[in-house]
């Protein structure tokens, strides 16, 4: 088997990132769509790590860390929006949860 | 390495922020909590936070600053003076619009009033950073708030409808903004600003992936501040935020994003001052959004009957004025003018849009409505908000002697000296500004020629909202009359493009 | 020597990777979904083990599999019926989507084929850094030792900062999560969430 290099993880980085995408753009439900997200930010953690290997530099590293504490943050506030949403609408239907029109 | 005093100087604003930040959530904690007294703790600080980026605007004179501080990372220059001031601005005109209503609405004024301030001590961050991981964290401590801000009614749809719109959007542009960062990362091997361009400058042609990667960072601002065509989530998001909430996103996050993009891609990730390898494909990305987002914010602002859809759509509009500068920023010659004129344009708006809708924020607590039928005869039910909304209306239209005219006057010579083959783009931004002033004058028809539906019942103003819209008065015609501040924003340009000072 | 990671490991984790995300955005079961999201996590995790980065392998495992997610299913819980049968959970328009996503993964794989990265040839010798205030420090990249070094010299200011992201989103999460005043009790700080 050939040896694996950075474009391997690369790659797979930009896989993960497109299939979080086509999730966040296709999911109905609120929480999928939270997963879908996570997906996102972890492919930029793989890209960021596989850079610190490979380059190498430490920073990619730190940057994972950061990114990490970020997208932690972000569900939690994504959650707090989807318990709204439920207590409002009774079902987390992103398809109907689309009110205003101008 | 700076020592210990330089360091404490360059962060005296950050520092009173974050200290009145947390003196207003002590202050949350206490048995019987008033948020009323938060809000005053919270507007004085953040006014010293204004004052206290004094001395760095007369450092600006003399010399004394740029202050770099951990190698690049954190940058006290004329740009994020301007800013840093600004953000604290905002946060005292959002707090005195929003705190009556709220406190009225038994809408956890006390969370909001908390907020606030970290907000605005995000953004005075947001502008400082020079470097990519600094700037993202210091944006999510912007938007994370505001996302649940836009949510704040907890009881109704509208209201967590947008929050989680709002949300979506806003998650995946930090997302695509991060996947941006790593690209650039890899290509460069640093994510600071300085460093990037001396990298750069060894390369001899710039790498596939670090475009791409710059394009995916300019992607998620578009989506931040709104600009066609990543524009799509904020009339929605206008409309069911509460009004208070709306006063502070549409404002507040534009303005920094601005400052950042002009720092970001004519100071580091289009090297402008540099070599000119890259500018032209910039210059042509940044027009079509300017094109797109004028032409869409004022035809689309022209059939809207809920006026916080119209102020979304006018927004956009005027992202794409700014735009046109940050555009004009990209030649050589011109650069200090095309920044200044963004700088000066953004500022102008922020206040004239401050004012509309600390106006929108009142009048429909009172009425409970936002169609723009409803204002009508506003002007018998209180002449002095009626006057407040012509005047910051006409500002945002670009009606002289005002400083929104001067600001497009600005833009638009700044526009004409980088390129003159490009005279067709003023003629667009002309004809913007006169589709816009339909619109603009088809709320104040109703306001000054309209009957009231509620025979000449008055509109009380409360004393915050009215020191409030004073202030913004003041500086709408002041900027307008004395452009004192071109001079500064010049060397905020000057700044941003490491250029000597200006004249 | 050169730093070789184990094809075998990267195939096996990266079939496990992309499968695992299939199913999240493909599942009919939104607790499936959850439990594929794990699946996923572990396998990232043990990408950054195969990139012998073991301390980020951990923090992975520690703060998704272990908080991100437990979150993610405590949402779920309160927002659904767990088994609920055919849920619908798919947009009507999934080959538009696919489109676009096709579109910009050739776009990023594109980009990422065509450039030079500023690859070293020897990975294993690790580089010695000086830091701002003069420290020597000279460590593999997957030392934790290095990582704080790194954490509180340069990036002093965004550690910070995360602490108040953190606080920030906390405060503002509560107070929209928190049942709203009733209108016979206005009474704010209910602890209830579940509505």
């Amino acid at each position: 088997m050939s040896p694996i290099g950075l474009n391997h993880f690369l790659g797979l980085g930009a896989v993960l990132f497109c299939l979080g995408a086509y999730g966040v753009l296709t999911r109905r439900n609120a929480i999928a769509v939270l997963m879908s997200l996570e997906l996102m930010f972890n492919a930029v953690n793989l890209n960021l790590v596989a850079f610190a290997r490979f380059l190498p530099n430490l920073d990619g590293v730190v940057l994972a860390v950061f990114v990490i504490a970020v997208a932690a943050a972000e569900a939690a506030v994504g959650v707090a929006l989807v318990l709204s949403i439920y207590r409002n609408f009774r079902h987390i239907d992103l398809d109907q949860v689309d009110t205003m029109k101008g | 390495m700076t020592n210990a005093l330089t360091m404490l100087q360059a962060l005296t604003p950050e520092v009173v922020v974050a200290a009145t930040a947390f003196l207003v959530m002590a202050l949350d904690l206490r048995r019987k909590p008033n948020p009323r007294a938060q809000a005053t703790v919270a507007i004085f600080g953040l006014l010293a936070g204004a004052l206290a980026t004094l001395p760095d605007w007369l450092d600006t004179t003399s010399g004394q600053v740029p202050v770099a501080l951990w190698g690049g990372l954190f940058l006290a220059d004329p740009l994020s003076v301007v800013f840093r001031a600004l953000a604290c601005l905002t946060g005292v005109l959002v707090l005195l619009f929003s705190i009556d209503p709220l406190d009225a609405e038994r809408r956890n004024p006390g969370d909001f009033v908390t907020l606030v301030p970290f907000v605005v001590l995000g953004l005075m961050l947001a502008v400082s950073a020079g470097e990519l991981l600094t700037f993202f964290v210091a944006f999510e401590i912007v938007s994370l708030p505001l996302y649940l801000m836009a949510a704040w009614n907890r009881n109704e749809r509208a209201s967590a409808e947008a929050g989680l719109k709002y949300f979506v959007t806003g998650s995946v542009s930090s997302a695509v903004m991060l996947y941006g960062i790593s690209l650039v990362f890899g290509t460069m091997g640093t994510t600071f600003f300085s460093q990037i361009a001396a990298r750069y400058e060894t390369l001899t042609d710039p790498p596939q992936a670090f475009v791409l990667g710059s394009l995916m960072i300019l992607a998620a601002l578009g989506f931040k501040i709104a600009a066609a065509p990543f524009h799509v989530w904020a009339p929605d998001v206008y409309q069911g935020a509460p009004r208070p909430s709306a006063t502070f996103l549409s404002t507040a996050p534009k303005a920094a994003m601005v400052a950042v993009m002009l720092r970001l891609f004519w100071g580091t990730l289009a090297l402008q001052g540099r070599d000119f390898r890259l500018a032209e494909t910039w210059m042509v990305i940044f027009a079509v959004m300017a094109i797109l987002s004028m032409f869409w914010g004022n035809l689309v602002a022209l059939v809207q009957t809920d006026i916080r859809r119209l102020m979304a759509c006018s927004g956009i509009a005027h992202i794409g004025y700014t735009l046109l500068g940050v555009l004009a920023a990209s030649r050589a010659g011109a650069q200090l003018e095309g920044a200044a004129a963004a700088i000066y344009y953004v500022v102008v708006y922020s206040f004239a849009n401050l004012a509309a809708w600390g106006v929108i924020v009142l009048v429909g607590w009172r009425t409970g409505s936002d169609r723009i039928e409803d204002y009508s005869g506003l002007a018998r039910r209180s002449p002095f908000l009626a006057f407040a909304l012509l005047i910051s209306l006409l500002s945002l239209a670009g009606a002289p002697p005002l400083a929104g005219f001067l600001g497009k006057f600005y833009l638009f010579r700044a526009l004409w000296e980088a390129q003159p083959a490009w005279w067709w783009m003023v003629l667009i931004g002309i004809l913007n500004s006169v589709i816009s002033l339909y619109y603009y004058f088809g709320i104040l028809k109703p306001v000054y020629f309209g009957t009231p539906r509620d025979e000449d019942s008055p509109l009380p103003v409360p004393w915050r909202f009215r020191a409030g819209l004073l202030a913004c008065l003041a500086v709408i015609m002041v900027l307008g009359l004395y452009p004192g501040l071109t001079r500064m924003t010049l060397q905020a340009g000057a700044a941003v493009l490491n250029l000597p000072g200006a004249p | 020597m050169i730093f070789d990671p184990n094809p075998v490991a990267f195939w096996l984790l990266a079939a496990m990777v992309t499968g695992c995300a299939l199913a999240v955005i493909r599942a009919h079961k939104l607790y499936h979904a959850g439990l594929a999201l794990v699946g996923t996590l572990f396998g990232v995790a043990g990408l950054y083990g195969l990139l012998q980065v073991w301390f980020l392998a951990g923090v992975q495992v520690l703060v998704y599999v272990g908080a991100i997610v437990i979150l993610l299913l405590f949402a779920i819980m309160l927002t659904h019926h767990m088994m609920t049968p055919n849920l619908k959970t798919l947009s009507t328009q999934p080959w538009t989507a696919a489109a676009m996503c096709l579109m910009l993964l050739a776009v990023l794989l594109g980009g990422i084929l065509s450039s030079t990265w500023q690859t070293a040839p020897d990975t294993t010798v690790y580089p010695t850094w000086t830091s701002q205030s003069g420290f020597q420090v000279a460590e593999a990249i997957p030392s934790v030792k290095a990582l704080g070094f790194r954490l509180l010299d340069p990036f002093t200011l965004p550690f910070e900062m995360v602490s108040v992201l953190i606080l920030v989103a906390m405060i503002a999460a509560l107070a929209v999560a928190r049942k709203p005043p009733t209108p016979e009790d206005p009474a704010e700080g209910c602890e209830e969430v579940v509505p």
